[in-house]
């Protein structure tokens, strides 16, 4: 019985060092409006993205929190698609993540299910608890900020397995 | 009569250009540059009361109108014309128009945003005055393009359109002393008056808007300008009801019925195909 538990004990520690970051939701700002009906536009293409189980929004900022039914299968490229097809931009895009002793640091990726973030002007560092990474690549965020970042990155990027790569940096919020 | 049209223009002019209110540009007679969300679709239904100087009665002209967001940067129009012209109310054409973007620029709460136009109509209505106008009274076809502007709180819009008119049917001739080819042009401004803050779908907006609406007939060398105030209530985020008023400011060319009002209820579906 005494060796069972150890037993649990040590899988329980296995599996938590496997999870080493959990994807909880996604924060975005649309841009190009002014109207409730615009606002309205992109709400209701939001809600039909695939997995996404709840969005809330704030309409004087013309920003949204999506939530998924599984957060580990989020797609930030339909959510933008999403904003794109009701005819607007996306201001900015933040993937809030909870980190368990990550360590991060720019030039380096972390890969989560089907997603690698690839990480630019980022300080050496272990996370942890909930933080966002803002995509900083074309078409997730305004090109007067995207120009702080360096280097030529585009989007559409593949990981080796077929993975979406998505060049992120951590959000001052 | 004209002194209180006069007051009511001034103070619509000093609140659409004072600086306390949120742009709008979903602009009662005429077109913004944005186009209506993808895979949605939009009933429309124009009601056009004008009172006809030839015979001091009152023209109603019904224009229902369905609308498609095809994608983001293409959107089609079907509308149909009815009119109560000759005492009955009937049918008297149909038409498509179709709005593509061709540039925009984004920013939080601003954009630029560019557009072209197309429009066909067929009209066998009698052709009783020389301003050519395609949604109500003649046969054939426009192209133009459209800018619109839209800072925090400001929304100004103008376009430009090349309008060529043809026989309505065979038993309406286009009349052969007359100009068969036009230019539009128009230029609109909007404001949220209401909500002051944005905090859910349903509260109700309100909207006014300023638009001065033109045409120069080629060839002839004549030239009308309109200007339109209008009301506009949005429900639910999704139905509009615009109530606008069209009156002639200057013309030199013949027409029957310029002034008058022009009630419009439009609802959207969204993501619906």
């Amino acid at each position: 019985m005494k060796s069972a538990h150890i037993y649990m004990m040590v899988i329980a520690l296995f599996v938590q060092s496997s999870v080493i970051a959990q994807i909880q939701s996604v924060s975005l700002q649309a841009r190009g409006l002014t109207c409730s009906m615009c606002s309205r536009a992109i709400y209701k293409s939001l809600q039909k993205v695939p997995n996404v189980a709840n969005v809330q929004e704030d309409i004087e900022h013309s920003s949204y929190h999506v939530q998924f039914n599984n957060p580990s299968l989020i797609s930030p490229e339909k959510l933008k698609k999403a904003v794109l097809d009701a005819g607007f931009s996306v201001a900015w895009m933040e993937v809030n993540i909870n980190f368990h002793n990550t360590e991060v640091a720019s030039d380096s990726s972390l890969k989560l299910n089907e997603l690698i973030f690839y990480f630019v002007g980022v300080n050496k560092q272990i996370l942890n608890g909930e933080k966002k990474l803002l995509i900083v690549d074309k078409d997730y965020l305004q090109e007067d900020d995207r120009k702080k970042f360096t280097g030529n990155f585009g989007s559409g990027l593949s990981g080796s397995n077929g993975e979406k790569i998505y060049h992120v940096t951590l959000s001052k919020s | 009569m004209k002194d209180f049209l006069k007051h009511i223009i001034i103070f619509l002019t000093l609140i659409l250009l004072s600086g306390l209110l949120k742009a709008q540009e979903l602009f009662v007679f005429t077109e913004p540059a944005s186009n209506m969300p993808s895979k949605s679709l939009g009933i429309r239904a124009s009601n056009w009361l004008m009172y006809d100087k030839s015979d001091a009665m009152l023209n109603y002209q019904l224009i229902p109108e369905l609308m498609w967001g095809v994608n983001k940067d293409l959107m089609l129009h079907f509308d149909g014309f009815f009119t109560n012209q000759g005492g009955n109310f009937h049918a008297v054409g149909f038409g498509t128009y179709i709005k593509y973007r061709i540039y925009s620029a984004d920013a939080v709460n601003r954009h630029f945003r560019m557009a072209a136009f197309a429009r066909i109509s067929l009209n066998n209505s009698e052709i009783f005055q020389e301003e050519i106008d395609l949604t109500r009274n003649n046969t054939g076809y426009a192209l133009g393009l459209i800018a619109t502007q839209l800072l925090h709180k400001q929304a100004i819009s103008a376009s430009m359109s090349f309008n060529q008119a043809y026989n309505n049917g065979s038993e309406n001739k286009f009349p052969a002393n007359q100009a068969d080819q036009a230019l539009n042009f128009s230029i609109s401004t909007g404001r949220l008056i209401f909500p002051k803050r944005y905090l859910n779908y349903k509260q109700t907006n309100v909207n006014i808007m300023l638009e001065f609406l033109g045409q120069h007939l080629l060839n002839e060398n004549e030239n009308f300008i309109d200007m339109a105030p209008a009301v506009q209530f949005i429900f639910n985020s999704q139905s509009r009801l615009d109530i606008g008023y069209k009156i002639q400011l200057y013309s030199d060319m013949q027409r029957v019925a310029p002034n008058g009002f022009m009630i419009r209820f439009e609802h959207l579906l969204f993501n619906v195909l």
